[in-house]
């Protein structure tokens, strides 16, 4: 987030100027005390803005991107913000959870989910002076034709902000180095619904084996989803579902993926499903095989003894995020750009290894550094690695 | 007088269930207060009740003033805060009488889709037929009704739209209910278990819908559709910012005076709840039984689609995956809070409109998870199933469930 460490940046300073201005110079600089004092406190006690996350239909316990943004409102609260939050049951709660943070008095909102884009541009355009910020998603300011400049332009309101995650480089190594552990050489991964927010993880999944592939002259086969066709969705494996609790919530379902999956010799399993996807890592565990995290470190979040499979996780940095748009708000900042997270920036990483940290070969590690190093100076791209190309 | 003592002895199981479950929900809140519980040694008056001024504002603290406070934000997130009210009083803007009735109309917006899937499963249950499908039936009405609206945006004008998408969202909500009832009345497949599969292909069906780039917003690779307010919107009744309140409610409650009047006052209605009550004797008495499940289902699903239309065109504005949320479910629990008389499932949707919008308020304001509502309704509903529990509690006397009721509830349906 190179604005919003920027604008700290700036606020640390000031602040630090103000300090150096405290009591001990005050006296001898300036021969009035109250003038020099004041900033001194409006620049300590600047009042926070009060902090909202409205959640999607997901919910909290989600241990995914609800939960995360939870927890960045939670630290928050703990860096002295005012905080409240909404729960969604159903689309009809967007527009009015939204207005209820605002009556509540909310200064900064963030929305989690595309589910709620529709919800979010409104009340951003009917509250100009309220911050909006939303997960999962980046504004399009080039129009419905994806192409910048013409008449269908839509320029990004002034109040918004965009929170992207690109966990495809996130997954990408995690997906190297799931081929380099490997032993039957066959990597498997699942879905509940196609859509970007999880073939994302595919993706970079597919990238990251094809680029071991590549460099080992190796053939380690990724099951689930074929990254070289230009719509892999259409033979990818997916929990399927309505798209509620029994698409993401369903651990029973992963665990017969995960049991189809170790049939086809599969040893390492990436399920990009929330709940769902937590059975098969149960799954994985009790047969002596491996599991790739989503969304969060799932080591931590999952907890033992499950948590023995999983090699790493390939997560977002949402909580980072959510309140370093606080402090942005806080700050003075209102929207207007996007924030993506990228391996770069931190935004988006690889967990650590845990318990397979004196496993992985340091050879390993090594070339999983190499690769994130590469990722981060942008001379390895995920989407070099797909059918549908960049 | 006679009416209003039926009327009384009829809605006392309800009522003394909703007070119940209220009262559990209470015991429930002050036990899980474990922050103010902890002081209870040492300062009991602050761990239980306590109320002091901060900054002016009277703070209520403590267990049992977690209760007040919960409760509290749960009936001004249901009718309106009274100080926003005074506030809209005294000043007259139209901004502040927005806001202070906004609650209640956000009650009555959560109200609506509850009638019409209400409704839906009560025709459907008074035939004997259980539709576990409400859910599945509003999708794709909601789903009809947003092709609709994006296929004709443009060429014709929109009052003209806005008829045509709530005639195809019901058309395609009742064709959805007709399958089962079809499949039902032909082969014997029982309603349960198609209604159910139904509603995850209609889910499939709406997502397979929103992955085309004709219906998917423009701009966006995720699933949902385009926004469909500038095409069409259903008028609202009172037009103050941020009131979604439109004129579906009152369709709604058409609706149910529409189904109330085909259920009791016409010869189909009479013959539906006749297979209701005993299917071979309806058919001994020469109805066509096989031709009232399909007619019951197809008016259940059509009920449940409109609802769908009216959502997604005039509540939401938008069509996404989880539009109707758990909505289907929800309206066969208060179909049968209802008696599935088409009255009492409006009352029991105003209910449970309440108690959902005034849940939201108690989470944000309270820090009170939504879930203490699930857990709520639930109590009501299973205190509705059982009136000897409520009976013998408040030991008062209370009217047997109507037969009718009694005649669809066993008969190896699912518990609810």
């Amino acid at each position: 987030m190179a604005i919003s460490r920027r604008l700290l940046g700036l606020g640390a300073s000031a602040a630090m100027i103000f300090a150096a201005c405290g009591p001990g110079t005050t006296a001898s600089q300036a021969p009035a005390g109250t003038a020099t004092a004041a900033p001194t406190v409006a620049a300590t006690q600047v009042a926070k803005p009060v902090a909202c996350v409205a959640f999607d239909t997901g919910g909290l316990g989600d241990k995914g991107f609800n939960d995360l943004a939870k927890k960045g409102l939670e630290d928050a609260g703990t860096a002295g913000f005012t905080t409240h939050f909404s729960e969604a049951q159903g689309a009809t709660d967007y527009a009015n959870n939204i207005q209820t943070l605002i009556d509540q008095g909310c200064e900064a909102i963030v929305t989690v989910g595309f589910l709620q884009s529709k919800a979010t541009a409104d009340a951003a355009a009917a509250n100009p002076t309220i911050a909006f910020a939303q997960v999962d998603t980046a504004w399009n300011k080039c129009g419905p034709n994806f192409t910048c400049g013409d008449a269908d332009d839509t320029p990004q309101p002034a109040n918004f902000t965009g929170l992207d995650y690109q966990v495809d480089q996130a997954a990408m190594l995690a997906g190297y180095l799931g081929a380099g552990w490997s032993k039957t050489h066959k990597i498997g991964t699942y879905g509940g619904l196609a859509f970007p927010g999880v073939t994302r993880f595919m993706d970079g999944l597919y990238a990251g084996i094809q680029y071991y592939n590549q460099q080992k002259t190796a053939t380690v086969k990724l099951l689930g989803w074929d990254g070289a066709l230009k719509d892999p969705s259409t033979t990818g494996t997916f929990v399927g579902g309505s798209g509620g609790n029994d698409t993401w919530g369903d651990p029973a379902k992963g665990e017969q993926l995960a049991a189809t999956f170790s049939d086809q010799g599969v040893d390492v399993v990436h399920p990009v499903a929330g709940a769902t996807g937590n059975g098969s890592i149960k799954y994985m565990y009790e047969h002596q095989k491996f599991a790739i995290g989503v969304d969060t470190d799932q080591y931590i979040s999952i907890g033992p003894p499950t948590n023995g499979a999983l090699l790493t996780s390939a997560q977002k940095a949402i909580d980072v995020s959510v309140l370093d748009f606080f402090n942005q708000v806080a700050t003075g900042y209102l929207g207007g750009t996007d924030y993506s997270g990228t391996i770069k920036n931190n935004g988006v990483l690889l967990a650590p290894y845990h318990d397979y940290d004196s496993k992985f070969s340091t050879d390993l590690k090594a070339e999983v550094d190499a690769l994130k190093a590469k990722l981060a100076d942008g001379s390895i791209t995920v989407c070099s690695f797909l059918g549908r190309g960049c | 007088m006679n009416r209003l003592k039926a009327f009384l002895r009829r809605a006392a199981v309800p009522a003394l269930s909703v007070v119940t479950a209220l009262l559990v929900g209470a015991i429930v809140i002050v036990l899980t207060d474990f922050e103010a519980l902890a002081k209870i040694g040492s300062d009991p008056a602050r761990a239980l009740f306590w109320v002091e001024t901060v900054n002016g504002k009277t703070v209520i603290s403590g267990a049992l003033g977690g209760v007040v406070n919960a409760y509290g934000a749960m009936l001004s997130g249901a009718f309106g805060d009274p100080g926003r009210i005074i506030t809209a009083l005294q000043t007259g803007k139209e901004r502040d009488i927005a806001t202070a009735i906004r609650p209640l109309t956000e009650t009555l917006v959560a109200t609506m889709p509850l009638i019409f899937t209400g409704l839906a499963v009560a025709i459907s249950f008074r035939a004997g037929m259980f539709n576990i499908g409400g859910g599945g039936q509003l999708m794709i009405g909601a789903l009809g009704a947003t092709i609709t609206a994006i296929m004709l945006a443009g060429q014709v004008p929109s009052p003209v739209i806005l008829i045509a998408a709530l005639t195809v969202a019901t058309l395609a909500g009742g064709f959805w209910g007709f399958i089962p009832g079809f499949l039902k009345a032909r082969t014997g497949a029982h309603e349960v278990i198609t209604t159910i599969m139904l509603n995850y292909i209609a889910a499939l069906v709406v997502f397979f819908a929103l992955r085309s780039p004709t219906l998917r917003a423009a701009g966006s690779t995720s699933p949902v559709s385009k926004n469909l307010s500038p095409i069409v919107d259903v008028p609202n009744i009172i037009n103050l910012p941020n009131i979604r309140l439109d004129y579906g409610f009152v369709v709604a409650l058409l609706m149910a005076v529409a189904v109330s009047w085909l259920l009791f006052r016409t010869t189909k209605g009479f013959e539906l709840r006749a297979s209701g009550f005993n299917l071979t004797a309806a058919r001994y008495a020469g109805m066509s039984a096989g031709g009232s499940m399909m007619l019951a289902m197809a008016l259940s699903g059509a009920l449940a689609g409109m609802g769908g239309g009216f959502m997604v065109i005039g509540t939401v504005g938008q069509l996404t995956l989880d539009l109707s949320g758990s909505i289907g479910f929800t309206a066969i629990a208060l179909a049968l809070l209802a008696g599935l008389r088409p009255s009492g499932v409006v009352m029991a949707a105003l209910l449970f409109g309440a108690l959902t919008n005034g849940g939201k308020l108690m989470g944000v304001q309270s820090g009170i998870p939504f879930d203490l509502l699930v857990f709520i309704m639930a109590l009501v509903i299973m205190f509705v199933a059982a009136p000897g529990l409520i009976r013998s509690i408040w030991r008062v006397k209370v009217a047997k469930p109507a037969p009718e009721i009694a005649a669809v509830t066993p008969t190896g349906a699912p518990t609810v």
